[in-house]
């Protein structure tokens, strides 16, 4: 019993906490209006988290979301390619899954450490959209996405609708299929999983792969978001949804944990950062809160 | 016993015991050594040799029984107060650092040196006095990491001759020398005995044992078989003397017609490393087929190339597919798995298991082996039910962690998931490893009903009874090589023994 508590992801139980909390301190934030953005504004977040739960449950890590947010934003705001609105969206999804297989590659042949390799990407891929945004400033977002981004469908923002449309598929497969089996086996032991033969470079390049695609479509719901293009998009991302990882109750080096938590914990980490800037301590909060949750991650254990 | 009388024992073990876990290492040991004398302590792989000196050596202590030297009991807690006791150990495993120099290793944590500064030029004065001792033609400036393995051994041997000591253990010291460089050693170790010091030479290289000691010591299980005068003995005594055990009903009976049902896996021209020999076998459906010989002699090389799970520079592997036609193996990992073969590691908890999932899980990976990686996970929980209770695993509910089972347990879990996979051979690693008695027989006979089955089994161990008792070929690896191939049924202890030893006084100069 205590294990079954304990093995319980933190994002529920915080996610509770924080909403008493300010229902007692700022009720004007758990109005169903407010929370409703509040779930809006955390859809981008939630889309890129489910990729990097998966890097995490089989022992990898994605840093080169924030990268591939912004290639893709500067891919359909700066009218560098001349091409229909569809098509540049398959381009940036297409985009995205090179990017996956390239992190995987180095991580999985070279046997290099993911955090580098990943960030080396995020850096490499920053660098090129900055040098060229020289030539070519971004503008404006695409009508689709603007309408993802921005519109509701009564008071129900559509983003979270189009989070749900990926989540559900993503998570089930993740949890009745014998590839989500082999990512458990992989995240309890990796050398073990080699050994008995499970497909363990498939299993991880399709991992990254997912992560860098869902990376992208989180930079649609952004930019439409946004409604423009710009040099500060996703930045926070990497960051971000490492520690809602962590709150969503996958720990580093063991590999456990499902979709639903991390997803919660998206909410919750979003939840909080309104919360703080409503009380006045909004980046530097904001920062000091990331900080330590990874720290905590880093200190705990798994449960057994 | 004139070298067994207290009198004048240097070293004495009075009553020992000493137990890891569930595992008796040593039960009511009692030895003696005395000083001016290379006493020889053998016994089979697991006897407990090594865990007798390393009592002396201070690197763990006994649970019950006393150890003392020159006539004082002693505790001796750590490997430095060994040293204090004047204990000087020559480990089995290596301990030289790669990235220091040589003579930064010789005088590691014990460095000349002038007002607080290591004096180097006199550290590598002495280094090379040292080097000239056992014959090493190294440079002392040298990093280890570019020395060969016998050049470390003998920097090793070195280290621990340099040490002002009374007592000199020496653990399997000649593993990777070769002849001249055994030769030197014999000279070396001739000389501190006549200097009246007191040496420990742990090996079952027969060959060593007669040419240095004048007492030898056998073990068994644990417990001490006797201390002879060397010269009273002859080679073939010894291995008497170590080995030669009542089997028990511990085994299932053997298939007596094995060949019938035809060949289930083919090894051709097996080349596992450079200088290694070829080897080449077959196993036939219903056997079960052993690797015997020394540990370290190629055998786990040899299963884990055609696991696809070791190097491997040339040679094929054939299993019988469908419609018993013999098909070429890729040896990869996935695809040896996906051939049907399967690996049982001998270190289940870092290689095997996945132990912080559950019963269910560890198994259920085992069953979806043959499914696309893309298709619903879908496991009869009452075929995992049945599984468990066939294979006799002692949990609550399949729902419990791998964790927490024992031993034995944790082995029949990690045999059933490749029961349950569906797959017609087996390779496994020391299929026993720290496991009780009752589970050791019940894997037997979870093996000899999957041979029975129409599969095959190959099985490395390093306990000749297991061999002996379970197999209905063995055969012998040394250096690299299959030496003999004999029917289990017909062969003795001794017989596999001689074959894995020395088979003839040629072979025995070759190999030193």
């Amino acid at each position: 019993m205590a294990r079954l508590l304990l093995s319980v992801p933190i994002a529920y139980a915080g996610t509770a906490v924080l909403l008493a909390f300010a229902y007692v301190a700022r009720p004007a934030l758990v109005s169903p209006v407010l929370l409703l953005l509040i779930v809006r504004q955390a859809a981008p977040l939630a889309i890129a988290v489910l990729g990097q739960s998966l890097c995490m449950r089989v022992l990898s890590l994605d840093l080169s979301i924030g990268g591939v947010i912004l290639a893709v934003s500067y891919i359909l705001t700066s009218g560098i390619l001349r091409l229909p609105e569809p098509l540049l969206l398959l381009i940036c999804v297409l985009f995205g899954a090179a990017v996956g297989a390239v992190n995987a590659f180095f991580i999985t042949r070279i046997k290099a450490s993911s955090v580098i390799v990943t960030l080396a990407t995020a850096l490499i891929l920053s660098g090129v959209v900055f040098s060229l945004s020289q030539l070519r400033a971004p503008g404006e977002a695409p009508a689709i996405l603007r309408y993802i981004g921005q519109t509701r469908i009564g008071i129900v923002p559509i983003s979270p609708l189009f989070w749900l449309a990926i989540f559900l598929p993503v998570a089930l497969f993740l949890r009745m299929s014998v590839f989500g089996r082999y990512v458990d086996a992989i995240g309890a032991n990796p050398r073990a999983a080699l050994i008995s033969g499970i497909p363990y470079v498939r299993i991880v390049t399709i991992a990254h792969i997912l992560s860098s695609i869902l990376a992208v479509f989180s930079g649609f719901v952004l930019v439409g978001f946004v409604g423009a293009g710009s040099l500060d998009i996703g930045r926070d991302l990497p960051l971000t949804s490492l520690v809602a990882v962590i709150l969503g109750g996958v720990t580093f080096g063991s590999g456990k944990g499902g979709s639903l938590g991390p997803a919660v914990a998206a909410f919750m980490l979003t939840f909080s950062f309104n919360l703080l800037t409503s009380l006045g301590v909004g980046e530097p909060g904001k920062l000091m809160l990331q900080g330590a949750i990874i720290a905590l991650a880093a200190t705990r254990r798994s449960p057994d | 016993m004139a070298l067994s009388s207290p009198a004048n024992a240097l070293v004495a073990f009075r009553s020992i015991n000493k137990s890891f876990g569930s595992t008796q290492a040593l039960v009511d040991l009692s030895l003696q050594g005395s000083a001016g004398s290379v006493h020889a302590i053998t016994g089979e792989n697991g006897a407990g040799k090594s865990t007798l000196m390393n009592l002396l050596a201070g690197v763990h202590q006994p649970d019950s029984g006393e150890i003392s030297v020159r006539g004082q009991a002693l505790r001796l807690e750590s490997p430095a107060q060994a040293q204090n006791a004047g204990v000087s150990t020559i480990f089995q495993e290596l301990t030289i650092l790669p990235n220091l120099t040589v003579a930064e290793n010789l005088f590691l944590g014990r460095e000349p040196h002038r007002t607080g500064i290591i004096d180097r030029s006199l550290m590598r004065r002495r280094a090379e006095q040292a080097l000239e001792l056992v014959k090493c033609r190294v440079d002392v400036n040298a990093y280890c990491q570019a020395l060969s393995v016998a050049e470390q051994q003998l920097i090793e041997i070195a280290k621990g001759l340099m040490a002002d000591a009374d007592i000199f253990i020496l653990d399997e010291p000649t593993a990777a020398l070769n002849g001249p460089e055994v030769d030197t050693l014999g000279e070396l170790i001739h000389s501190l005995k006549t200097a009246g010091k007191l040496i420990f030479y742990i090996s079952h290289r027969l060959e060593e044992i007669f040419r240095f000691s004048e007492a030898v010591s056998v073990l068994k299980d644990g417990r001490l078989v006797g201390t002879f005068e060397t010269h009273e003995l002859t080679q073939d005594e010894l291995i008497s003397l170590m080995v030669g055990r009542p089997l028990g009903q511990l085994f299932p009976p053997r298939n007596p017609h094995p060949s019938y049902l035809g060949c289930a896996l083919e090894v051709s021209e097996l080349v596992t490393s450079e200088p290694e020999h070829a080897v080449s076998f077959r196993i036939n459906r219903g056997e079960i087929v052993g690797f015997a010989g020394l540990q370290g002699q190629g055998q786990r090389e040899i299963i884990r190339a055609v696991a696809g799970v070791g190097p491997h520079v040339g040679g094929r592997v054939k299993k019988r597919g469908p419609g018993d036609a013999l098909q070429n193996v890729d040896l990869s990992i996935v695809a040896v798995a996906r051939s049907g073969i399967g690996f049982i590691p001998e270190d289940r908890k870092s290689e095997g298991l996945y132990l912080s999932l559950s019963i269910e899980q560890n198994v259920a990976l085992g069953m979806l082996r043959q499914l696309a990686m893309w298709r619903r996970a879908h496991v009869r929980k009452s075929g995992i039910d049945d599984l468990l209770l066939r294979m006799r695993v002692r949990a609550n509910d399949q729902g419990q962690l791998v964790s927490s089972l024992s031993g034995g347990n944790q082995q029949k879990v990690m045999l059933g998931r490749w029961l349950a996979s569906g797959v017609d051979v087996l390779l496994v690693e020391e299929p026993t490893r720290g496991v009780d008695v009752g589970a050791k027989s019940e894997i037997y006979a979870l093996l000899r009903e999957f041979a029975n089955s129409g599969g095959a089994v190959l099985i490395v161990s390093s306990e000749l009874t297991e061999i002996l008792g379970l197999c209905d070929r063995i055969l012998v690896v040394r250096d690299g090589e299959i030496t003999a191939e004999l029917d289990g049924v017909g062969t003795s202890e001794e017989e596999i023994m001689r074959y894995a030893l020395a088979g003839s006084t040629a072979d025995a100069r070759k190999e030193l």
